[in-house]
């Protein structure tokens, strides 16, 4: 239920009109003897009687509602408006404004309803008129101001309330992802990855003398009888990965169309993001994120779980860029423990996220990037803006070369498969011996 | 006119739906009629009175809370008592039923916006009363040609009386029209 503002019935300029029509018709008909202008007049005065005698006397209740505050791109919701006392309401209308992000359906935004006729007798009739709302885009939009009016018989009276509407969040829609290569090593206690550690698990690490504390169902029966001594079967422990997800949100570059459209190197990033999460969280991995250059809430720290992904998508959606942050941009250390796989999402534009990639890999975590630039960001026909893009460009790739350089692989978001070439590369790696800075 | 009015006209026309231009077309439609109902009683058009109700019509039709309509129906009214002054013809119940509809309809389209689609419901309820106030209207055309043929004196107090009783009626109408707040 949101907040209305609702006039009395007011009377229209058609009844205005009928009523103008209807006396001065007949009183100029009996003045002047024209009896032709009585008939002219007659409809107009029976309309005009027919008015006022159902005029609407009491204002009418009015209670709105959304069916669904928290929807994925491209999901639709119903804004609705429920009429009470509507016994003498001919029709009703509601007027849904043209917002960017949401798609209407009547297309105009324009729905109208007439009354069902109250059972238990006066002041139970009711209306209810929709409008659906598609939204096209992540984040958190305001859905009106409504325009709702209310007409009597023959439009002679029409009372106006505007429904100062409802906020939507709109969760994104994860791309499609998926990765195939072996996953990160982890420490951790639960989890579906293999473990460096023996202990409970699935997999077999190998075949070892009984030790005291081990489970009998361990015992290998076999070898034991074989050898004569008792030896127990022993597996890696079933493992979860904690990665830490960075996401660039300084600047929003290129065209952003919504769910059915061009995607700007936010959307990218945030859709990503979401697909990542989506990805390691279904695994059981914990994954945490972490947001840069945004307005609001930042941070989610790390935990499992579907539940958890409706609230890193929650954060995701509340992203606002804000480049006045980039001074602000701090990696809390401490947060992010040194087996965790960091992945940072960025079209790297600003040089701000390959600085904090460096710092990250330089305390001995293992960073990827993701780079979100959109492949047709820059569409100024200016010739000047068109080498300074160049430009610019240029000193990215000198950056992300440096950045390579030092460790840190960067690979461009291409949806089911981006992440496997690094992710075969950190399994490679993970067996080498590393120089941390402490 | 400058570019953003015009541009605000194209997007009303692209976004009006087709049952509003229908709705339009009938207003156009029944003014002239009611044009052409004088016109056929006359035997001669009116060349200067069709230019004026075409384009107050169509300004009428996409402004219909304006004062168009009320002109229109003014214009024709007078027109008639003008050039006929009989009531012994069928066209003057068609020529007021055509402006009734007229009005109705610009009234039926100044409720809704531009691209909004009246319920079935909604029309079938304006098209019975519509029908229903017409068939007054052509009763009282009746009458009125049966007392007009009796050919009866002017009667002083019957005058009064009728004004008293059309302006009691006329009270009556704004206390219920006009709202009590005010």
């Amino acid at each position: 239920m949101s907040l209305s503002q609702a006039d009395s019935w007011q009377a229209s300029p058609a009844h205005l009109r009928a009523v103008i029509f209807g006396v001065a018709g007949v009183v100029g008909a009996l003045l002047f003897r024209v009896p032709a202008m009585l008939v002219m007049a007659a409809p107009f005065a029976f309309v005009a009687v027919w008015s006022a005698a159902t005029r609407p006397r009491a204002d009418m209740g009015l209670i709105s509602s959304v069916s669904t505050r928290t929807l994925r791109e491209g999901e639709a919701t119903t804004w609705t408006a429920h009429f009470t006392d509507a016994d003498q309401v001919d029709h009703v209308i509601a007027l849904a404004p043209q917002r960017r992000w949401f798609e209407t359906r009547p297309r105009t935004g324009v729905a109208a309803a007439a009354p069902r006729s109250g059972a238990a007798g006066p002041g139970a009739s009711t209306v209810s008129v929709s409008v659906a709302l598609r939204s096209t885009h992540w984040g958190r939009h305001d859905i009106g101001p409504m325009n709702v009016v209310a007409v009597s018989c023959w439009g002679a009276f029409r009372w106006k309330a505007l429904d100062t509407g409802h906020q939507v969040t709109t969760l994104p829609l994860p791309a499609v992802f998926d990765a195939a290569a072996p996953q990160h090593r982890a420490n951790g206690l639960v989890g579906l990855n293999r473990s460096s550690r023996p202990g409970e698990g699935g997999e077999f690490a190998g075949i070892r003398l009984f030790q005291t504390g081990d489970r009998l169902r361990r015992i290998n029966w076999q070898r034991s009888l074989r050898s004569g001594e008792l030896h127990v079967t022993s597996t890696y422990a079933d493992q979860d990965t904690h990665v830490a997800l960075f996401v660039d949100a300084l600047i929003d570059l290129g065209a952003s169309e919504g769910i059915d459209g061009a995607a700007s190197s936010l959307d990218t990033t945030v859709r990503a993001a979401g697909a990542i999460a989506e990805h390691f969280l279904l695994r059981g991995d914990r994954v945490s994120l972490h947001v840069f250059g945004s307005r609001g809430r930042s941070t989610v720290p790390p935990a499992s779980g579907r539940s958890h992904l409706r609230r890193i998508l929650d954060v995701l959606s509340t992203i606002e860029p804000d480049s006045s942050r980039a001074g602000a941009v701090r990696v809390d250390r401490t947060a992010i423990p040194g087996d965790a796989l960091a992945i940072m999402l960025s079209p790297l534009i600003s040089p701000v996220a390959l600085e904090r990639a460096a710092t990250i890999a330089s305390h001995g975590l293992t960073v990827a990037v993701v780079d979100t630039l959109p492949d047709d960001v820059h569409s100024d026909n200016d010739a000047i803006t068109e080498l300074a893009w160049r430009i610019r460009l240029l000193e990215r790739r000198r950056e992300v070369r440096i950045i390579e350089q030092i460790g840190v692989p960067v690979t461009a978001w291409r949806g089911p498969g981006s992440l496997d070439p690094f992710l075969r590369e950190i399994a490679r790696r993970a067996t080498a011996p590393r120089m941390v800075r402490r | 006119m400058n570019d953003a009015r015009l541009q605000g006209w194209i997007v009303e026309v692209q976004d009006t739906s087709a049952q509003q231009w229908l709705l339009r077309a009938v207003a156009l439609a029944t003014s002239l009629g009611a044009l052409a109902a004088v016109a056929a009683e006359t035997g001669r058009w009116w060349p200067f009175g069709l230019v004026v109700i075409t384009v107050l019509s169509v300004s009428s039709a996409f402004r219909p809370d304006s004062y168009a309509a009320a002109l229109v129906i003014a214009i024709v009214a007078w027109h008639w008592l003008a050039v006929v002054d009989r009531v012994d013809t069928a066209w003057l119940p068609v020529t007021a039923c055509m402006l009734f509809v007229y009005h109705s309809v610009i009234a039926l389209t100044a409720t809704f916006p531009i691209g909004g689609v009246v319920p079935a419901q909604t029309l079938v309820v304006w098209l019975r009363r519509i029908a229903l106030v017409s068939g007054a209207t052509v009763a009282m055309w009746g009458l009125v040609v049966v007392l007009d043929q009796r050919k009866t004196a002017g009667n002083g107090f019957l005058t009064a009386l009728a004004l008293l009783v059309v302006a009691g009626g006329a009270v009556a109408l704004r206390s219920h029209s006009l709202d009590e707040q005010r």
